[in-house]
């Protein structure tokens, strides 16, 4: 019996050092490989890991993994160096020079101890939002075709890519934008992007995470969003003159100019360390709303940097908020004065049998929709869609799965015209359409569907969660 | 001659079922599309405000109305009839109607349905933006 004592002593004193040397080691020196961290005992290895750190002091070695390959690097992300982005991609660097003299205590150009922020958003998102988004460079027809040429040379007989004439390539849409000539004016077209450096990346997650902190803007939520419309560039330039880190449009200015004067106390008044640091770079934040330019000719506005990305962030928080509450108030309407035989989406959903269905995760659905379609139709269109399923709703009960926004429709369903050849082509052979194919048959929108693709990619990426909220437009 | 009493009564309910069915079918988008252009009309004509915002509040019903009393229409129909009515929802009742704010309701419809994309076109909130400019004007 003593015997047995000792051992058992002996046994758990070598457990404890074993642990406390090779625990503690893997703990500390913990590379980050493992992306998907949401076992209960991978938590309780995190929170051990932030306790031994928190002890000895010493700021934690940032996580870099990722299931991911740019170029040679597979499953590690590291910031571009301007000499591996050629000239054409080194546009901003003199730009960053001169936010440096606008913020001489470098609060945003600076680098920060980044694992103080890194539960709201690692900065590793915005490195891999970054480098992901589109292409480094767009390619005329004559490179696409040099590209198939050289690609043949290595690539197995099996995988050889068909070599057409220079006319039946088509040139690359030029994505990004320089604002050299007027920091106001019309934005210059431009393919390539800008060498993701530490710099830039630093100033873009800093402007992000003090934007998010100062405004309560959930950073986690933006980052899908953001990753689909201009994947954190400050001079991302859309098709329809959609511009900057926020990719605002006229209309969508007008909406934050409208909203401005009462946010800015929010700004202005607020003792938080973030809105100080926001307010101490000129040009971030207008003395009112009418130097909030809205115009198409004035794009550069919401792009030029400085003080871009911080002063197109600012205007986002604003946006966030108001198509917030507006949409979220065009989706809890429940009355018109006017005409009674109005139902509003709650009544639709009692109706629909959908009581013990998660309505802030359909609100918040509807509101991703609102940042592209404007916060009242998106609730219309909702409505309507309830109505619709009403009427076969004995047969077809709805499910969660008419919730799904895994969803994305095919080539031919996509060249097919909206209504009902849309229809026809989704194939459902009588069977109720869910919200997404309802809204892409009749409304052209994959907005939701594409902002949760998003957020899959980034989960896929760099783990569930890292960069995107848990259950993120799903019920 | 009972016979042929017999297949006359017969024509005669079948044509009168008929045209009853026929009265009974109503073309609600079209009627909905008319009832708007009458609106559009009355409201130029109409000077003095108070009279135009009684005018668009019996329209507003009599939209609703038509919607409510028939079936329900094809997809796309329906659609553009609550893009017209939910772009109008956002102006006020009656009592709270004042000329004077008139700038205000009409940004307010604005900034709630107008899209944020600029290739978003939605003739019927077009429509509805028109008549709020005829109110106001």
């Amino acid at each position: 019996m003593k015997q047995s004592k000792a051992s058992f002593w002996v046994y758990t004193f070598c457990c404890f050092a074993a642990f406390a040397v090779f625990g503690g080691y893997s703990l500390y020196y913990q590379t980050g490989n493992s992306d998907y961290a949401s076992t209960a005992e991978e938590q309780v290895l995190k929170k051990l890991q932030t306790v031994n750190q928190s002890l000895s002091g010493m700021t934690p070695k940032e996580d870099m993994s990722c299931s991911c390959q740019f170029g040679d690097q597979t499953n590690v992300l590291s910031f571009e160096k301007p000499s591996d982005c050629g000239p054409d991609r080194n546009y901003l660097q003199d730009k960053f020079q001169a936010f440096k003299k606008i913020d001489p205590k470098g609060y945003f150009v600076g680098g920060r101890d980044y694992s103080k922020t890194a539960d709201v958003l690692p900065r590793k998102c915005a490195l891999y939002i970054m480098k992901r988004f589109w292409k480094d460079r767009a390619l005329s027809p004559e490179e696409k075709r040099e590209a198939d040429i050289e690609w043949n040379r290595t690539a197995p007989p099996s995988d050889q890519r068909e070599v057409k004439e220079v006319k039946d390539y088509r040139q690359d849409p030029r994505l990004f934008s320089k604002c050299d000539s007027d920091p106001d004016g019309v934005p210059e077209r431009y393919g390539h992007k800008a060498c993701v450096t530490e710099d830039y990346v630093n100033l873009v997650y800093n402007s992000l995470i003090d934007v998010s902190d100062c405004l309560d803007v959930p950073a986690k939520f933006i980052a899908p969003k953001l990753s689909n419309e201009s994947g954190l560039h400050v001079n991302a330039f859309g098709l329809v003159n959609d511009g900057g880190i926020g990719q605002f449009t006229d209309q969508a200015l007008a909406d934050v100019a409208q909203n401005y004067d009462n946010f800015k106390g929010r700004i202005t008044g607020s003792s938080k360390e973030s809105c100080q640091r926001l307010r101490s770079i000129p040009g971030v934040m207008p003395k009112n709303s009418k130097e909030i330019l809205s115009s198409d000719s004035n794009r550069c506005h919401a792009i030029s940097t400085p003080p871009n990305p911080l002063r197109s962030l600012v205007y986002y928080g604003i946006f966030y908020h108001s198509t917030k509450r507006n949409s979220n108030g065009a989706f809890s309407r429940s009355t018109d004065s006017k005409d009674p035989n109005f139902r509003g989406a709650e009544a639709l959903m009692k109706e629909a049998g959908l009581e013990g269905y998660d309505i802030e995760k359909i609100k918040e659905m509807i509101f991703v929709m609102a940042y592209n379609s404007g916060p009242g139709r998106p609730a219309v269109f909702f409505r309507e869609w309830l109505k619709y399923r009403l009427e076969t709703i004995k047969k077809y009960p709805i499910t969660k799965a008419d919730f799904d926004m895994n969803y994305w429709p095919t080539g031919p369903q996509f060249k097919a015209k909206p209504g009902e050849a849309r229809v026809q082509a989704l194939g459902k052979k009588g069977k109720p359409l869910t919200l997404a194919e309802y809204l892409f048959a009749y409304k052209d929108s994959v907005y939701i569907a594409a902002v949760k693709a998003q957020a899959r990619v980034l989960d896929k990426g760099l783990g569930a969660g890292t960069c995107t909220e848990s259950k993120f437009l799903e019920l | 001659m009972h016979r042929i009493q017999i297949f006359r009564a017969l024509i005669l309910i079948f044509l009168l079922g008929g045209s009853v069915a026929g009265a009974a079918k109503v073309d609600v988008y079209s009627e909905f599309q008319k009832k708007i252009a009458k609106l559009e009309t009355d409201l130029k004509k109409e000077k003095d405000i108070t009279k135009k915002y009684d005018s668009f509040l019996k329209s507003y019903r009599e939209l609703s109305d038509l919607r409510a009393k028939n079936p329900r229409q094809a997809e796309e129909k329906e659609l553009n009839m609550s893009l017209f009515m939910d772009s109008l929802a956002f102006l006020p009742e009656k009592k709270e109607f004042q000329a004077k704010k008139c700038r205000d309701y009409k940004k307010e419809v604005t900034a709630m349905m107008q899209s944020y994309s600029k290739d978003q076109k939605e003739p019927f909130v077009e429509r509805a933006f028109k008549v709020v400019d005829l109110i106001c004007k």
